[in-house]
């Protein structure tokens, strides 16, 4: 049983949303048709309900350094109505914490949004490293609902509920903004499907009046399992699968931290050792090169027997027509093009390696 | 002709008989018989996007598994529900596997089997039964 639960649950149930359990969350998986969900989210538009994720405001005086000791980015160029996607927070060996998005609301307050699967996680670990610094942290997620809308229509059925929201640069946000619908605490151009789209985040009120009136003008409704599709076809971790405390960026290649930051943050030291000293394992991507059943995690990846290493996360892309995935393989055999094979259940198929994404972004 | 028995959003044919593990089986002429998945099953599943092929000439006992077929969240396992050879494979579900998910009593079948013992089939689940003493217990 899923302690926690959408707000806009009863939406969902309106438009025969078949729920589930993701990250202690009840969520929509899906409306019926987990692919057609993708690919109307590429060729027309979508929303998702992101209610789930996990959303702490940080304020105070000492905000500012406090965020940037905690995250990887440089935060102290991070000025009110931006923010900043992906970074990270890392801990001492350079493990992923959590990988968040940090918005800078105003002057001295940001919010961290990360997974929902780190709620808990998030909100310890930050309050506890915050004793040496003047700030004030609080979990708003349960107060707060957040919907994502995507798709090459989504600019001008946005713009019809906050003016101007189609001229904003990729990763600014408008905090706070008067809508028809109430008052939304953040609006920001930005997204996790490869998609133009925009993202916004408010009481369940009002984020509710905003999903109802994006899927009555045109936006079709899109569940979890959608995204997952979608997140894969770029390339993109999911928290839990493809990263967690024992990976670094590095094997990851997941550039979530900034060369150029000077300030100190928790794991840079062991980052750059990393760099310097190299890593055993890399994370690519696969692409099916004959029909194949979809590899679970934990699949073994093989060559002429040998095991290179082991899939993360892979899916059937309703976009290419074939099953991708990524995993991690020695970095001694982490060559792209190369095909290798991928072990099912005691079967071999056929992939190549391939590095990300899948499918074209039409934006960043 | 009985009439399709609807339970929910589900419809369950009554022209066939079902094993507790969610396949069908509709006799044809001559002890042939095609055995598939209830919309029940296809529905759990959701998108089906592979079905494993099966080799012409294969023996199965009743229970043993015959195939898998792969959904993006889920691998569902076919088991044969009498003693059986599979004389066809339904290789429209490699072009097509949502077959499975549209068309789960017609296109969407799985194999084509040849029954040792067609009396079994009458020992499998009437569509009622089915309905009764499975899916009602799963939910």
């Amino acid at each position: 049983m899923p302690k926690l639960s959408t707000p806009l649950l009863d939406i969902h149930e309106e438009k025969g949303a078949s729920l589930g359990e993701f990250a202690n969350w009840k969520m929509p998986i899906d409306y019926g048709d987990m692919l057609r969900e993708a690919l109307a989210t590429r060729s027309k538009m979508t929303v998702f309900d992101i209610s789930h994720l996990t959303r702490i405001i940080v304020e105070g005086e000492d905000s500012e350094k406090f965020v940037n000791w905690m995250v990887a980015r440089n935060i102290a160029k991070l000025a009110p109505g931006w923010m900043i996607a992906p970074t990270a927070m890392l801990n001492e060996n350079a493990g992923f914490v959590d990988d968040v998005a940090v918005y800078c609301l105003e002057n001295r307050k940001y919010m961290i949004v990360g997974n929902a699967i780190n709620k808990e996680k998030d909100f310890e670990w930050l309050s506890a490293h915050s004793s040496e610094f003047n700030v004030k942290i609080r979990d708003i997620t349960e107060e707060t609902a957040m919907i994502a809308l995507q798709g090459p229509k989504s600019p001008s059925l946005a713009a019809e509920i906050v003016s101007g929201i189609e001229n904003l640069a990729p990763l600014q946000i408008l905090t706070p903004v008067k809508s028809d619908f109430g008052e939304i605490l953040v609006a920001s151009k930005s997204g996790w499907t490869g998609e133009p789209g925009f993202e916004f985040i408010g009481s369940p009120e009002t984020i509710g009046k905003l999903l109802r009136h994006f899927l009555d003008n045109g936006a079709a409704p899109a569940g979890l399992g959608a995204r997952d599709i979608l997140r894969i076809e770029m390339g993109f971790c999911l928290y839990g699968e493809d990263i967690d405390d024992n990976v670094t960026p590095i094997e990851a290649r997941y550039w979530v931290f900034s060369w150029k930051k000077k300030e100190v943050y928790i794991g840079k030291d062991a980052l750059y050792r990393k760099i310097v000293e190299g890593v055993d394992l890399i994370r690519v991507g696969f692409e099916a090169k004959a029909r194949m059943p979809i590899p679970r995690h934990g699949a073994k990846i093989r060559v002429d027997g040998r095991e290179i290493g082991y899939v993360t996360s892979s899916t059937f892309s309703p976009m290419l027509k074939r099953v991708v995935g990524m995993g991690y393989v020695k970095a001694s055999h982490a060559i792209f093009n190369v095909r290798v094979n991928v072990d099912v259940r005691g079967r071999l198929y056929q992939v190549a390696l391939k590095d990300f994404p899948f499918v074209k972004p039409r934006i960043g | 002709m009985t009439e399709d028995v609807k339970y929910k959003d589900y419809v369950i044919k009554a022209d066939r008989r079902y094993a507790e593990t969610h396949e069908w089986i509709k006799l044809l002429e001559d002890n042939k018989a095609r055995i598939g998945i209830s919309d029940y099953a296809q529905r759990k599943l959701k998108n089906v996007v592979y079905a494993e092929p099966v080799e012409e000439g294969a023996n199965f006992r009743k229970g043993e598994l015959i195939t898998t077929v792969e959904s993006i969240k889920a691998v569902g396992e076919i088991y044969a529900p009498v003693d059986c050879k599979v004389t066809k494979y339904n290789e429209k579900l490699d072009e097509d596997p949502s077959l499975i998910n549209t068309d789960p009593y017609g296109e969407g079948w799985i194999v084509e089997v040849e029954v040792e013992d067609p009396s079994q089939i009458d020992e499998l689940l009437t569509a009622e039964q089915y309905i009764e003493k499975v899916i009602k217990k799963e939910e």
